[in-house]
């Protein structure tokens, strides 16, 4: 068990390609942060949650082959996720919901540089704490899913840029923008 | 749901990863078409510069009322089209690729505008080997030079005398051409088998009053009258210009 735990992720994949075993290793690794990144993009119960996941897992093993080893595992993996969301999404033709119950004290930072919405003493108060989330559910999707990335994913551009499949320049853009607007709404 | 759940779902189902030639395949395929993409859009291009090279801006006022119209008109906006057109398809196959994403609109955009003016002009100057396309847009050019209703006529030099010249138009026919009233920099223009432009009036059949005779920049060796090269003629009015300058020459002398 601890040689596997001390292989990398990139060690992970070849293994899966020559036995379908080797999968559950992935799963243990990114089941509950993938479980909560599903969550909070999708808000929805545990069954479809589940039903999900384990979609995510058997796209990850059917496309292990198009896994490319200059980008970084947990990346790829995560835009997988992301994309079998939308196709969720999609094909289930649900009115989009995000959850940000499970980790409030992220909600914090996404506006903890700027003094000007809210002072960083009342910041922690959880009257405020529900305004930006209800603000948050209230921006255009792709500005939710950005900010779930960078502040409660704790993904850098560069992971972002991977996710999404847009530059980093569009990355740094959209968050600016969706605290811009976030911090518009909040004022109102 | 446990790691054995979906374990043996791949097994019960006996799903296989998908083959590294499918990817391999759908990679090379947009670098294929990204490729077919470039060459197509620096072919455009390079039609829409060689075509622009070719438009007779100098002269436009024998043409057009106003310059802009002169330029809507000669516009070759089908090859600005299709040059766009390629462009906008380099840029969505450029993001499809691997790691296209990772560069900014600005950066794709300025990379394939360079690589298709680049190829196109290298390919202009092989069309200009080619003699096909220059013959095409030079005859086109002639055959706005030809519009004796218009007061615009163009063609060889066929035969010079005192007070008229045979020329012999692009659609074969010869003309008898007064030059008793052209301005007078225009004589030493009028040589045996020069190719040359005139302004003047149209009198009545194969016979034109000439007021300004200028030369036409055009390689004599492919001036080949009755060509099979279909061209339009965008002007057909006689512009104000030319009304004036004939009022001007003729009544002057």
């Amino acid at each position: 068990m601890q040689e596997i735990k001390d292989k990398t992720d990139n060690d992970l994949a070849i293994l899966v390609r020559q036995n379908p075993e080797a999968l559950s290793y992935i799963i243990d690794r990114y089941r509950t942060k993938l479980e909560k990144y599903i969550n909070r993009r999708t808000n929805v119960d545990r069954h479809d949650l589940e039903d999900i996941l384990q979609d995510v897992f058997i796209k990850v093993y059917r496309n292990i082959n198009d896994y490319d080893q200059s980008l970084v595992f947990s990346s790829w993996i995560y835009r997988i996720t992301h994309n079998h969301i939308i196709d969720w999404y999609r094909k289930n033709k649900k009115h989009i919901s995000i959850s940000l119950d499970d980790d409030e004290s992220k909600i914090i930072h996404i506006l903890q540089d700027d003094n000007s919405v809210i002072d960083d003493q009342t910041l922690h108060d959880q009257e405020n704490i529900d305004l930006i989330k209800k603000e948050i559910k209230n921006l255009p999707y792709d500005y939710q899913e950005i900010l779930i990335l960078k502040f409660f994913e704790d993904k850098s551009y560069e992971e972002i840029s991977d996710i999404l499949k847009i530059s980093t320049s569009s990355v740094g853009v959209k968050i600016n923008r969706a605290k811009k607007l976030l911090k518009e709404k909040i004022l109102k | 749901m446990n790691n054995d759940q979906i374990i043996q779902k791949i097994k019960t189902e006996n799903l296989k990863p998908i083959s590294k030639s499918v990817f391999l395949f759908r990679k090379i395929s947009i670098w294929f078409l990204l490729t077919i993409s470039t060459i197509f859009g620096a072919y455009a291009f390079a039609f829409f510069f060689l075509k622009t090279l070719y438009i007779d801006f100098d002269n436009w006022q024998y043409f057009a009322s106003s310059y802009n119209i002169f330029l809507m008109d000669n516009i070759p906006y089908i090859w600005v089209s299709l040059f766009i057109l390629s462009l906008l398809l380099v840029f969505y196959l450029f993001k499809k690729t691997n790691k296209g994403y990772r560069h900014s609109v600005v950066f794709i955009g300025a990379v394939s505008i360079l690589i298709s003016f680049s190829l196109g002009i290298v390919l202009s100057k092989v069309f200009i080997g080619k003699a096909y396309f220059i013959e095409r847009f030079e005859n086109e050019k002639l055959i706005n030079w030809t519009n004796p209703e218009a007061g615009r006529l163009s063609g060889e030099v066929l035969f010079i005398e005192d007070q008229y010249i045979l020329l012999r138009d692009i659609k074969d026919e010869v003309w008898n051409v007064d030059i008793s009233y052209v301005l007078d920099n225009s004589i030493d223009t009028i040589k045996n088998n020069a190719v040359i432009s005139i302004i003047g009036k149209y009198d009545y059949e194969n016979n034109f009053t000439a007021c300004q005779i200028m030369p036409l920049n055009i390689d004599k060796i492919r001036f080949k009258p009755n060509s099979k090269h279909k061209t339009v003629i965008y002007f057909n009015k006689e512009t104000v210009f030319i009304k004036d300058i004939c009022d001007f020459v003729i009544k002057g002398k």
